[in-house]
């Protein structure tokens, strides 16, 4: 039974996401190519604000050059996978505010599913391939080698990333749901998550902890670099798996505690 | 003057009717500071400088610009093209008031918001990381720094209203104005000051209007000697381009029609 | 047996932000806003069986959205339970999302830029019909309906009527067991009225899903139900048959009198009818007279202005 509604899920989201394709097509292409454009530009003034503050610096906080930039290639690449797939969220403020998200409710399958998944952009998948070969890239020339345990940790890592990015999401829709007030927690959101671009040692030790034990936005960057360097003890991840349980139910608690005030669009 | 004094009223009612959306609108901007902060306490907190800025300058100049973007680049001009996409733009260009003053007034209630927040936020923001914050003093670089920040506010909102247009032409503006978005991040100087940059870069830089919107008119501040005529060249240029686009908009707006 | 909707004293009350006016009143809602408490829906109670066609008629804001949404699962009740079809609706569960619909007028779950068989596709793929009972279903739905030519036209290009049956095909196409109309001919025309009337009507002869509408058209009550519950200010103030609120409520019938120089009417009590008719006819130059019970519109008006 789970089986099966897990297939669904994967058929609606395939047919939801070759649909927006198709929409896509009906109408501007051109808005697709820019918004690349827009993402490669940003990514290119981050690496070179890297370049430029490094150039000096040989060292920072114990990380060379090679190594702060698979960092960043690594928090890109993680960071981009997730805005991809829950695209969603952009939009969730117009859905409940134009009675699409009655809709949701009232479909049989989630609706936190349509809220974060129905809106993804096929045209970002392509950008995955270059970002993915940036991380490559920049894992070969930090002079570490692309080993098969170390890709399985980074993989297990991303996985687990990714759990407590969706936890997250779900509760600022939960913040949306009862205030009306997505975009800009949302973008307070990527702002704490862009905290997570440079190694977090950065931030001192209380930073630190912060960010890797209350919002683990270290996972994303910095410990899946760690694995790679040899610097972090693998058993550790263990504990991240339980957080990012916990993170999980925490989220769909809140969720559903949103909903209770939940008061409709008005017909 | 009575009803600009309203529509200035209006505008800061809108903001506090959201409550939450007003907070993390300012954490936002706490946030905005502290990355950068942490990054070059990094590199520079054991001394030494980069390009020429110590620890010192850095921290100056990451003030200043925090300070400035609330009070050049708070703007509700951006929802200009949602309000033509929508229709919305009917009713304000209806109303007995100039259209662009009615923009204008209301990034002005969208300053003094963000300025007030900053009468908090910045006492806290020294207390806790002590940046190093430089008073100028020289009241000719004073005044000259003042009508750089002029100029910085009316180059800003024309960008606004030109970028705004496109939605005349067109109904999908949020890719324009994504780009927009992230080529103003670094070409305003806000993510680092400009002339870390080599030569080169700074020269095709300085031919856009973007570095007069923070990094000039902050290293007027600072005293250093940099020449206001580019910026009022840019002011009247861009007023010009405005004004021809924005007629050349509305005429097709009314062709459109609701 | 297990009815197919049991509500029992619903209500459902909404904490509304009072503002001040003026720039202090704004910053005073800032910093200490007041909220009210409004009842929108005050113990509601009734029970609607399989196959049934019932309306919810009342007039603008009386709460019989916010009452039809407690019995969809959108809203959660202040007060009082709800059972559909078996289940508490505000869990929505699987099971129970699969066996209901909701059509809401003037709002749209298709796929704006995509034809509207794409939509209906989707749908398949949601409720996981069998591709032949997907197919027979559109095949009938589309022909009911008569929009056979415009399935692959985009839904943006179909007109306000092809789109309302576009969305009720959507609506249809896994054959609930209860179908929610919100105000389903709101904003259309009057021949798109009349041919969406006749749909519902069909539709609910054939099968046997119930069907739960609100309005305020007094035309889709009373070509569509034989039951009606009228609701205002959140409460039920009639329940049964449509018949039966004319008997009720109106004490009075009118007597139509036509002249050569016109037609005059007349409102008199029930009792005294047959008294007056005689009385009209002695005049000579009336043509013709007719009894009418009050029209139903007039019930109704009269039953709210009453409140």
């Amino acid at each position: 039974m789970k089986l099966k509604v897990a297939k669904t899920y994967l058929r609606v989201w395939l047919k939801l996401t070759s649909q927006q394709f198709q929409s896509q097509v009906a109408n501007a292409r051109g808005a697709a190519l820019l918004f690349i454009f827009g993402k490669l530009f940003r990514l290119g003034t981050a690496f070179l604000m890297l370049y430029v503050i490094m150039g000096r610096a040989k060292l920072i906080v114990g990380y060379t050059m090679p190594q702060a930039i698979l960092i960043l290639a690594l928090f890109n690449f993680v960071s981009n996978i997730a805005q991809l797939f829950m695209r969603g969220i952009y939009m969730f403020r117009q859905k409940v505010v134009d009675g699409t998200f009655d809709f949701y409710l009232l479909n049989p399958l989630s609706e936190l599913f349509y809220s974060l998944f129905s809106a993804t952009d096929p045209m970002d998948t392509l950008l995955i391939f270059p970002y993915l070969g940036l991380v490559v890239w920049a894992w070969i020339n930090s002079g570490f080698p692309l080993i098969f345990s170390s890709v399985l940790f980074v993989l297990i890592v991303v996985v687990i990333a990714f759990v407590l990015i969706m936890s997250w999401h779900i509760i600022i829709l939960s913040v949306g749901i009862k205030y009306l007030e997505v975009d800009n927690t949302i973008m307070l959101y990527r702002d704490l998550e862009k905290m997570a671009t440079i190694p977090i040692e950065i931030y001192g030790k209380t930073g630190s902890a912060i960010l890797t034990y209350l919002f683990p936005f270290a996972l994303l960057a910095t410990i899946p670099a760690r694995l790679i360097f040899g610097l972090y003890n693998p058993w550790f991840l263990l504990g991240f798996v339980a957080l990012a349980i916990l993170y999980l139910k925490l989220s769909l608690f809140i969720w559903s505690r949103a909903l209770l005030s939940y008061s409709s669009a008005s017909s | 003057m009575k009803k600009y004094l309203s529509i200035f009223s209006i505008t800061l009612q809108e903001v506090f009717t959201y409550r939450l959306n007003m907070v993390m609108w300012r954490v936002r901007q706490i946030f905005v500071f502290l990355i950068p902060f942490f990054i070059w306490r990094a590199v520079l907190g054991g001394g030494g400088d980069i390009y020429g800025y110590s620890f010192a300058a850095i921290m100056t100049y990451l003030f200043g610009t925090t300070i400035l973007r609330s009070l050049v680049m708070g703007s509700r001009t951006i929802d200009l093209g949602w309000m033509i996409n929508t229709g919305a733009l009917t009713i304000p260009l209806m109303r007995p008031f100039n259209i662009f003053k009615f923009f204008f007034i209301r990034d002005l209630a969208d300053k003094l918001f963000n300025l007030s927040f900053m009468f908090i936020e910045l006492p806290l923001i020294y207390f806790v990381f002590h940046p190093p914050i430089f008073l100028q003093t020289n009241a000719f670089y004073l005044l000259c720094a003042m009508s750089s920040i002029l100029c910085a506010i009316f180059i800003f909102f024309y960008i606004n209203v030109i970028f705004g247009s496109l939605a005349f032409w067109t109904r999908d503006i949020w890719a324009p104005r994504f780009l927009l978005m992230v080529i103003m991040e670094f070409a305003t100087g806000a993510m680092f000051p400009l002339d870390m940059l080599p030569e080169m870069w700074q020269k095709i830089m300085l031919l856009t209007p973007f570095p007069y919107l923070l990094y000039v008119p902050l290293k007027i501040y600072l005293g250093q000697n940099i020449s206001l005529i580019p910026q009022f060249i840019w002011v009247i240029f861009l007023g010009l381009i405005t004004k021809i686009i924005w007629q050349k908009g509305l005429s097709r707006y009314e062709a459109e029609g609701r | 047996m297990t009815y197919t909707i049991l509500a029992n004293n619903l209500s459902k009350i909404y904490s509304v932000q009072k503002k001040r006016p003026g720039l202090s009143g704004s910053l005073q809602d800032l910093f200490s806003p007041i909220h009210e408490q409004k009842q929108a829906v005050k113990n509601v109670s009734f029970v609607i069986d399989e196959g049934e066609l019932v309306g919810f008629i009342g007039p603008n804001g009386a709460g019989k959205t916010t009452t039809l949404k407690m019995l969809s699962g959108l809203l959660y009740p202040s007060a009082g339970s709800v059972r559909v079809l078996g289940f508490d609706p505000w869990k929505r569960q699987y099971d129970f999302l699969r066996q209901i619909s909701l059509v809401m007028g003037q709002k749209n779950q298709l796929w704006w830029d995509l034809p509207a068989i794409e939509s209906f596709n989707l749908a398949r793929d949601i409720y996981d019909i069998p591709s032949s009972v997907y197919k027979k279903m559109l095949n009938q739905l589309v022909e009911m309906l008569d929009i056979g030519d415009v399935l692959n036209v985009q839904v943006r290009k179909l007109s306000l009527g092809q789109r309302m049956k576009a969305e009720l095909v959507a609506a249809l196409i896994h054959s609930p067991n209860i179908l929610f109309l919100d105000e389903p001919t709101i904003g259309l025309d009057v021949l798109m009225q009349q041919s969406m009337r006749s749909f519902l009507k069909e539709y609910n002869q054939n099968s046997t899903g119930s069907i739960v509408l609100t309005s305020h058209y007094m035309d889709d009550v009373k070509e569509l139900c034989k039951r009606v519950i009228i609701i205002d200010q959140g409460g039920i103030i009639y329940d049964g048959l449509l018949s039966d609120v004319i008997a009720k409520f109106s004490q009075h019938k009118i007597i139509e009198v036509i002249t050569s120089s016109g037609t005059t009417t007349h409102k008199v009590l029930r009792g005294k009818v047959a008294q007056k008719a005689a009385e009209l006819l002695k005049d000579p130059s009336v043509i013709d007279i007719n009894i009418k019970e009050v029209e139903i519109e007039d019930v109704i008006r009269q039953v709210f202005s009453n409140k």
